[in-house]
């Protein structure tokens, strides 16, 4: 993919990052990988405006695999998917030879990033990944970014006409056989949104009837 | 401050063939929560310590003994009156207090990044169980003192010996979440999207779950289509 720089921010041209969006490229649907490709812009573009000392290989390792564990290839996963797509990325980066400070810092972006909170006390490229997801997902930061980032960014990776139902159904898609994965997380609105008979697990009922009553 | 029932437990060393570590370090961090914390987090930290080192052992896991203390002792040390003004999630703050209690000690930060994370991620389900032990085992010594988890995988006589020691009192469930909802009251945003937003719902009938599908449908996004696609 060759692009005119955003405001400075390219994907990164390696045989590495190459390779990587050949992986993604074939095996994500054009919204999740067009998603995937904003994320890594906004994530790089916050982390260029906040002054940020950042790996762009890495952000965008991390950014083109956090959303893998949605795909076909975990419809018999029981684990969150946000695990799933950090466990595919270490394995990927382990086969080109990334030393494993870097792939654990990969795995934690992948993995917590819809974890509320905490990503920000982290490591620049886990940030970063949240922060570039909430933008595209929930365009929270939407007005940080210049409105010619904005316009630069959709005109090279389109945003579908309807994303967010169509990014619903993906998620409910890829989580409806596994929703104990979501407790405790936000991904259980999906199943909720979509599947009028889900019921959310409670945090309080669970406690109050635990085994420790008997 | 502290009942009989605190006072006792800082005596404990071995409970079912687990020891409290005999350092300096974990006699100041004894020290350190039990100086904040109330009898029910403060045993409720202890036996923490106990179920997460007896399934650290269970699993053949190679677990530091004073950093797991660390952990396991510090983990909700944010849901304390000292964070009453704190806009961070609770998990966080206990996070930090951790962090600058093993600065103090002169801990390598290999290690102190490995208690916070532990810290900072016992209440985020799916995620710990695949780090490194010490955040493993907060995460499931916390689920199994509080709802049970894993309760038949411990064997009867370290259940009993744990509930011997450090009992779980009457009404133990009810106090717990009261504790969380006084820790999280004051900032009931930190828990939307976690676990956490059950117990502002249960407590407080003005809370409003944040729903993230709406989130995602009404965003800045939503005004934009048409314009910048």
């Amino acid at each position: 993919m060759s692009l005119e720089p955003i405001s400075g921010v390219t994907i990164p041209d390696s045989k590495i990052a190459r390779e990587l969006t050949q992986f993604v490229r074939d095996t994500e649907t054009d919204l999740l990988f067009h998603h995937s490709v904003r994320v890594y812009f906004w994530g790089a573009l916050a982390g260029h405006r906040m002054g940020l000392s950042f790996d762009p290989e890495l952000l965008y390792a991390a950014a083109m695999f956090h959303d893998i564990g949605l795909t076909q290839d975990y419809e018999r996963s029981q684990l969150r998917f946000e695990v799933d797509g950090a466990n595919a990325a270490r394995d990927f980066l382990r086969g080109h030879g990334i030393n494993e400070r870097d792939i654990e810092t990969v795995w934690n972006a992948v993995a917590l990033h819809t974890t509320p909170g905490i990503p920000q006390f982290m490591r620049s490229e886990i940030a970063l990944l949240q922060t570039g997801a909430g933008m595209d997902v929930a365009g929270r930061g939407y007005d940080q970014f210049t409105h010619a980032q904005r316009e630069a960014v959709t005109a090279a990776f389109p945003r579908e006409p309807d994303f967010p139902h169509a990014m619903i159904d993906a998620f409910y898609q890829a989580l409806k056989h596994r929703p104990e994965s979501t407790f405790g997380t936000f991904n259980d609105d999906f199943l909720a949104f979509k599947d009028p008979h889900f019921r959310r697990a409670d945090i309080c009922t669970i406690m109050l009837s635990s085994d420790w009553r008997h | 401050m502290f009942h009989n029932g605190g006072a006792r437990a800082v005596m404990l060393k071995e409970v079912a063939g687990v020891r409290i570590p005999d350092s300096k370090i974990a006699r100041d961090v004894t020290q350190f929560v039990r100086d904040v914390e109330d009898d029910l987090l403060f045993r409720h930290s202890l036996r923490v310590y106990f179920w997460g080192s007896l399934a650290g052992r269970r699993r053949s896991l190679t677990l530091d003994p004073e950093l797991f203390y660390t952990a396991s002792m510090f983990h909700d040390v944010g849901l304390t009156a000292s964070f009453r003004d704190s806009h961070l999630r609770f998990e966080v703050d206990g996070a930090n207090a951790a962090r600058d209690f093993l600065r103090s000690h002169g801990i390598p930060e290999v290690e102190i990044e490995r208690v916070w994370l532990a810290i900072a991620l016992h209440t985020t389900p799916g995620i710990s169980a695949h780090l490194h032990p010490i955040a493993s085992q907060t995460a499931e010594g916390v689920m199994m003192d509080l709802v049970g988890v894993g309760f038949d995988a411990f064997i009867e006589e370290q259940r009993n010996a744990v509930e011997a020691a450090l009992p779980h009192p009457p009404g133990f469930a009810e106090d717990l979440l009261q504790a969380l909802y006084e820790g999280l009251r004051h900032r009931p945003e930190t828990t939307q999207g976690t676990g956490l937003a059950d117990v502002l719902a249960d407590k407080d009938p003005h809370f409003h779950r944040r729903d993230f599908c709406s989130l995602m449908r009404n965003s800045r996004w939503a005004n934009q289509i048409g314009t910048e696609r």
